[in-house]
């Protein structure tokens, strides 16, 4: 057997603790300037933006932009894609199940949203698709792509809405087995994930988001008999193929009453009338939503992820009395994600939340001049140009462990409250990898076909342009200011004293590739 | 095109501030004869009533998995049952078992059993249904941190990160994960390592970038004070990825006679039999199969998972058996927890209580532990009765390692005494 020598270098892991104490914590930051207070929301409410993109905020204002983004409909979108039209290539008929189509499918997805102007609505997208948390394995990509469409649409509407639209797409009712649910011996996957994870939640809150609790014990939502009633009520859908001209209209679901026990249904404690159409899902939902830990759970992941993992229980109480006051409003996610911002609290969260893998790699490429190859026709012909850039960037976000349509179970990438568990080494040896690709495609290369080409990349001419000098200092004072709000003062003279007085390309990359990998970078 | 990053680790080692490693040179070490435990996760729950049949209460079980209406079953026909029957003595062969029987595709499994080295635990699970809400995020942190987690908000650290806290340990940290990140082998004070496969553990870094400046830079960098929490933790990451790098790629080189052709669950074991074989000091490992939420459709998958199961668990300890490498080494099974003793229209099985869990390993006493749970009379919830609480089970475990059960547990438990 083949022994290795003990390896000196090894040990950094058990210093992980030790490396806390040895090295004092810088003073405390200044409070957030202008610029920084807007770089912050477009970190959490955006994938970030360019320095260019920043001066316009600051210009706009943060509450104008908000307002810009929140009312979507009215952002023009048209320059989000590279100019395809999915049928083409999210198509069963040309190649059913096969790993193109996948490609294609999250191609749309990934692209749209780095590209896209409408960057709140594009965050939420990114929110609910975690919360929902499908996984698209052994979906169809065109049951995916119309999930996808479908949070979209519903992103910043009406929360019953956005749940009730999604648990009737064939996705979702494959997902979770109601497709096909019988009534008489139903599987309760749908009806426990629905209260569990999409709406109330397991325990009752109080609308501060703490636990009712019950000679200090916390309080089910719902008991086994609760579940198994409302997925009686919830069953006889089915999806069913149809194949036709248009293979994104080959799915459609049907409901058929014989399978479902609808009228008057006792569940949570109460009696409820439930048709027996194919509105006793949302029917169902709308009452969830309007359950009282419902937003309480819902506003507490909403904080989770954009703001705090230890939302104050003010904080909560605020954005849920909002919640409230909006429940039926078509607008209601809209209102609360204005609220959430405007709240003291959110620029008081300044840097104190982990990056999510895939925000370091749509911050990186739109906090620098982000480049996808355009649409054209391929020799080698098997993907076409934007569907290799779209494959590449969830090659990317697959080496940093956040593949956005393969979550590895219904919590996604994370638990709310538990970003840091996407900051693993692996995770960090594929980051340093994907920045390197970032940076190494710079200038395009020409082979594509074998997946070493310039598909997506950080454009370094555009980048040393938009610097506009040679001068160190100036170099570094801009891609700090770019990418990490300035950065803390041992970035800032590490970058300064690597990049010397008139660094030439090569060493302006690895000033990038420094700061993309550094601790700052990591933050929120 | 890229290339390794030697010039700059060569930068990292000769940076004029001290590397952050060197401060935790003298931790104790482990020796080649620490017992190392192998967690693989189940995850979705798994049913443990397909998985091991009671074949005294075959009348009960076939009944309950063949659901009025559906016109099918998900019960296992007798005859296919005989060829990997089991009795609690491992000795018997199959054919003069009466007792249980492995899942038809758990060949490989029962022949497991037959070395003696393999306990199954029937019955197990958390003591008191009603406490446990069945969801999957509940389960799995409670067979994950050995506690009954009622309030998500505070999550305690793994059971096998906590006991190995306190005990010597490799250069390279006490636990890795090769499925992500895990909570089973964090600790307090540390996710642990978070390992794909060795080989794949390295740094690509643009062969034209002056990489020993950049190696110098990268050091101060992380040798700075931290601006605030959130960077120190990434920064205490990022340090543990630079110190193991070139350890993964010397264990990278290892176990090329390691069976081929491997599943998922295959190549995971694979990556810890490579970081055992190179004597890492890593003690606890953990390995992840998915599937196992089969509500629907449940014959279509669950045979072929708990034959991955069994495959891989036979090719790991068989590679560490024949490499003299298995004499320290425990395998154990976890799960969310069990499934309904009815089989749905859907061909499924839901969330439910007390499942099975499987110890593989030289120094277990191979046979059947805890009773199999009752198909007749169910618990309040309906569901199988446990009969094991499953914290006995890790106690034993941890009191193996040379753990604090009782602090990692909360309590002390009585030895069940496979191991």
């Amino acid at each position: 057997m083949l022994e290795i020598p003990k390896i000196r270098l090894g040990g950094w892991l058990a210093g992980l603790a030790l490396s806390l104490t040895i090295v004092s914590p810088a003073p405390a930051a200044d409070t957030p300037t202008q610029r920084q207070q807007i770089q912050h929301l477009l970190r959490r409410f955006a994938y970030s933006g360019s320095p260019a993109m920043v001066d316009q905020v600051v210009a706009l204002g943060a509450s104008a932009w908000v307002d810009q983004q929140l009312n979507w409909t009215t952002i023009d979108d048209s320059k989000s894609m590279l100019n395809q039209p999915p049928h083409k290539y999210v198509n069963p008929l040309n190649c059913d199940f096969c790993l193109p189509n996948y490609y294609a499918f999250e191609a749309l997805v990934y692209q749209h949203n780095m590209f896209t102007n409408r960057q709140i609505q594009a965050k939420m997208e990114l929110h609910w698709l975690e919360h929902f948390s499908i996984n698209t394995s052994n979906l169809d990509p065109p049951n995916m792509y119309n999930y996808d469409q479908t949070v979209r649409a519903d992103a910043l509407g009406n929360f019953a809405k956005l749940v009730s639209d999604v648990a009737v797409t064939p996705a979702m009712l494959q997902w979770l087995n109601n497709d096909g649910n019988k009534a008489k011996g139903p599987n309760v996957n749908w009806a426990r994930e629905l209260m569990q994870l999409y709406t109330t939640g397991v325990f009752q809150l109080n609308q501060d988001g703490t636990q009712v609790l019950n000679n200090g014990q916390p309080v089910l939502n719902y008991v086994g008999a609760d579940i198994k009633a409302m997925a009686k009520a919830m069953s006889g859908y089915n999806v069913i193929f149809l194949q036709g001209a248009d293979p994104m209209a080959n799915y459609t679901v049907t409901f058929n009453p014989s399978l479902q026990i609808g009228g008057t249904v006792s569940f949570l404690g109460g009696s409820h009338t439930v048709p027996r159409n194919s509105t006793a899902i949302a029917t169902i939902v709308n009452f969830l939503a309007h359950q009282p830990s419902t937003a309480p759970f819902e506003v507490t992941e909403l904080l989770k992820r954009f703001v705090t993992e230890k939302p104050s229980k003010k904080y909560v109480s605020d954005i849920v009395k909002v919640w409230n006051a909006n429940v039926d409003a078509p607008d209601q996610l809209a209102k609360v994600v204005k609220a959430i911002i405007a709240h003291p609290e959110f620029n008081a969260s300044y840097q104190a939340l982990p990056k999510q893998p895939i925000e370091k790699i749509f911050g990186a490429l739109r906090q620098l001049p982000g480049k996808m190859q355009a649409s054209s026709t391929k020799a080698c012909g098997e993907f076409q140009d934007f569907q290799q850039a779209g494959q590449s960037l969830e090659g990317l976000t697959s080496e940093t462990g956040q593949e956005l349509f393969y979550p590895p179970n219904v919590f996604s990438f994370f638990i709310p409250g538990h970003i840091e568990t996407t900051n693993t080494t692996s995770a960090i040896v594929g980051q340093t990898d994907v920045f390197s690709q970032l940076l190494e495609r710079s200038p395009p290369q020409s082979d594509t076909c074998k997946g070493t080409g310039a598909d997506v990349w950080i454009d370094v001419p555009t980048l040393l342009a938009n610097i506009g000098s040679s001068d160190g200092r100036k170099v570094a004072n801009y891609l700090l200011d770019a990418l990490v709000d300035g950065g803390s003062p041992g970035l800032r003279s590490t970058v300064i004293s690597y990049l010397g007085s008139v660094p030439d390309n090569a060493t302006i990359q690895g000033a990038v590739w420094l700061i993309l990998n550094s601790p700052d970078y990591a933050v929120n | 095109m890229l290339i390794k990053r030697r010039s700059f680790l060569q930068g990292l080692a000769g940076a004029a501030c001290t590397p952050l490693f060197l401060e935790a040179m003298s931790a104790e070490a482990a020796t080649n004869n620490d017992l190392i435990v192998v967690v693989v996760g189940l995850n979705g729950g798994n049913d443990g009533l397909n998985t091991v049949v009671p074949l005294k209460q075959y009348g009960l079980y076939s009944q309950l998995r063949s659901p009025v209406g559906a016109g099918d079953t998900i019960a296992y026909p007798k005859s296919q049952l005989a060829l990997t029957a089991f009795d609690s003595n491992p000795a018997h062969i199959p054919s003069a078992s009466t007792e249980y029987a492995f899942a038809p595709a758990m060949a490989a499994m029962r022949q497991l059993y037959s070395t003696g080295k393999l306990a199954v635990i029937n019955g197990i699970g958390l003591p008191s249904a009603e406490l446990a809400p069945q969801s999957h995020f509940a389960g799995w942190s409670d067979w994950s941190t050995g506690q009954i987690n009622v309030d998500g908000a505070s999550i305690p650290p793994g059971w096998l990160g906590a006991a190995l806290a306190t005990l010597p340990s490799g250069a390279l940290g006490p636990t890795a994960s090769v499925a992500g990140a895990e909570l089973v082998t964090a600790s307090a004070a540390s996710q642990g390592l978070v390992v794909g496969r060795p080989a794949d553990f390295s740094l690509n870094i643009p062969y034209y970038f002056p990489q020993f400046q950049l190696g110098q830079a990268f050091q101060r960098m992380l040798s700075a004070a931290q601006p605030n929490a959130v960077a120190a933790s990434a920064r205490s990451v990022t340090n543990a990825t630079l110190g193991a790098v070139s350890a993964m790629q010397g264990y990278a080189q290892l176990a090329g006679d390691y069976p081929t052709d491997l599943s998922d669950l295959g190549q995971q074991l694979l990556s810890i039999a490579q970081m055992i074989a190179g004597k890492s000091g890593i003690r606890g490992f953990v390995a992840v199969s998915y599937g196992y939420d089969t509500h629907s459709g449940q014959n279509d998958t669950h045979p072929g998972l708990v034959e991955d199961l069994s495959v891989s668990m036979q090719q790991f300890y068989g590679y560490l058996k024949a490499k003299k490498l298995s004499s320290n080494v425990l395998i154990v099974t976890i799960s969310d927890f069990g499934r309904t003793p009815s089989a749905n229209l859907s061909l499924g099985t839901d969330h439910g209580s007390a499942s099975t869990a499987f110890v593989l390993g030289d120094m277990v006493t191979g046979g059947v532990y805890g009773d199999y749970p009752s198909l007749k009379t169910f618990d309040s919830t309906g569901n199988l009765a446990v009969n094991v609480d499953f914290r006995n089970m890790l106690s034993d475990i941890i009191q193996a390692l040379g753990g604090n059960a009782k602090a990692v547990l909360g309590t002390t438990y009585p030895k069940l005494g496979f191991v």
